[in-house]
C-alpha cells in the first residue's frame, strides 16, 4: 500500500513536505482501516505524529485529510481507498507537528456557544422530563464527536476561524436550542445574531457532506436562522 | 476567546440574509412574470410598451423590482468583500467605492421613476 503523508516537525524543518511510505498493510483488507496502517507505519518510523484514542469513531481524535476528504482514520476501510493515500492534516489550522494540528480555536468556539443546559428551575431530586417528542428532537444534534471535521472543511470557517462559529459550535448552538429543558433561547439566539458568528455561512454544506457521524450541520444552522425568524415575527 | 454575551449594534446578521432572500424572491418572481407576460402578450409597438410598462401599478413593481437588484447586489458583494478582503484599509476602499456606485444607480433609478416616468 502507498502513501504520501503531510510531514513537518517545527524544530528541524523549515517548511512542511509529502513523504512516500510504502507498506503491506498485513491486515484483511476487508476489515482493515487507515488508523491500523498508520500505527504500522508508526512501528516504523516513531517520528510519524498523529492523533488517535478510540479507534472506534467515537473520540474523534484521528480526524485527517484522506485523499482530500476529511474524515476519520478509524472508521475509513483502506480497501477500495485510491492510492497512492494522501494524508494532510485537516485543512485551516495551524500544524503543531505532521497530523496534528491546533484546535484551540475551535474548542474556544465550542465553549462560546455555552453547550450546557441553563436551566433556572429548583434542581429537581430525579431528572428534568422529556416527552420521548421533546428527546426525539435532539436526534441527529447530540451525537457530535467534536472531530472537527466538519469545521475545518468549511470554507467561511477558513476566511473567519476567529469570528464564524464553524458548523460543529453552530451545531451544538442548536442541540441546546431544541433542548425543551433549556430556558435561555433567547441569550443563546441574541449571542448569535451579528453578521459574523451565525450568517457567514453560505450554505455550501461541505460540513453535512463530510461529518464522519452522518449529522447535518447545515440544517441545524438552517434551524437556528428560523428560529431567529419566527423570534423577530 | 469569544463573549458569549456580545452584543454589538451590527446585530442585523438576520435582516440582511432575510432582505437577500426576500428580494431574489422578488426579482426571480417578476421576472418570471415579465418574460411570461410577454410571451403571452407580446407588445405590438414601443407606445403599448411603454404603456404597460409606465401604468402606475407596474411603475411600481418596476421600481421594486430594480430596488430590489440593488439591495441584493450590495449585500451579496459586501458579504464577499467581508469574507475575501482582510485588510481594513482595502476593505474600506473597496465598500466605499461600492457605496457610491449604488448610490448612483439608486438615485439613477429614482431619476428614471419618479421624475421622468
Amino acid at each position: 500500500m502507498k502513501l504520501k503523508i503531510y510531514r513537518y516537525n517545527p524544530d528541524t524543518d523549515k517548511k512542511p513536505y509529502m513523504e512516500d511510505f510504502e507498506i503491506d498493510p498485513g491486515l484483511d483488507s476487508g476489515s482493515g482501516m487507515l488508523l491500523d496502517v498508520l500505527i504500522a507505519l508508526k512501528a516504523q518510523d516513531d517520528s510519524l505524529s498523529f492523533r488517535r484514542s478510540c479507534g472506534e469513531g467515537v473520540c474523534g481524535s484521528d480526524a485527517m485529510n484522506i485523499n482530500g476528504r476529511n474524515g476519520l482514520a478509524c472508521t475509513t476501510p483502506i480497501i477500495g481507498l485510491p492510492e497512492p493515500v494522501v494524508l494532510r492534516p485537516l485543512p485551516g489550522r495551524p500544524v503543531i507537528r505532521d497530523l496534528i494540528v491546533d484546535l484551540t480555536q475551535f474548542y474556544n468556539q465550542y465553549r462560546a456557544v455555552k453547550p450546557w443546559l441553563i436551566n433556572h428551575d429548583p434542581v429537581p431530586e430525579i431528572e428534568r422530563l422529556q416527552s420521548p417528542e421533546e428527546r426525539e428532537e435532539l436526534d441527529g444534534l447530540y451525537e457530535c464527536i467534536l472531530c472537527a471535521c466538519c469545521s475545518t472543511a468549511c470554507p467561511s470557517f477558513w476566511w473567519h476561524p476567529d469570528r464564524f462559529m464553524g458548523p460543529a459550535a453552530l451545531l451544538q448552538a442548536y442541540r441546546f436550542l431544541a433542548d425543551s429543558r433549556d430556558q435561555a433561547s433567547g441569550k443563546r439566539l441574541d449571542a448569535l445574531e451579528d453578521p459574523y458568528r451565525l450568517f457567514r455561512c453560505h450554505t455550501i454544506m461541505n460540513c453535512t457532506d463530510v461529518c464522519p457521524k452522518s449529522l447535518n450541520p447545515a440544517r441545524a444552522i438552517a434551524r437556528i436562522k428560523h428560529r431567529m425568524i419566527k423570534r423577530a415575527g | 476567546m469569544m463573549k458569549p454575551e456580545y452584543r454589538s449594534s451590527l446585530r442585523r446578521g438576520l435582516g440582511e440574509w432575510l432582505l437577500q432572500r426576500l428580494s431574489s424572491l422578488y426579482i426571480g418572481g417578476f421576472a418570471l412574470f415579465v418574460g411570461v407576460k410577454l410571451y403571452l402578450q407580446p407588445m405590438q409597438s414601443y407606445e403599448a410598451w411603454t404603456g404597460w410598462a409606465t401604468s402606475t401599478g407596474m411603475g411600481i413593481a418596476f421600481a421594486i423590482f430594480w430596488f430590489s437588484i440593488i439591495i441584493h447586489a450590495w449585500i451579496g458583494l459586501r458579504s464577499v468583500i467581508m469574507d475575501y478582503i482582510k485588510p481594513f484599509g482595502l476593505r474600506f476602499i473597496i465598500l466605499s467605492v461600492l457605496v457610491l456606485m449604488f448610490s448612483a444607480l439608486t438615485l439613477w433609478t429614482m431619476d428614471i421613476f419618479l421624475l421622468r416616468g
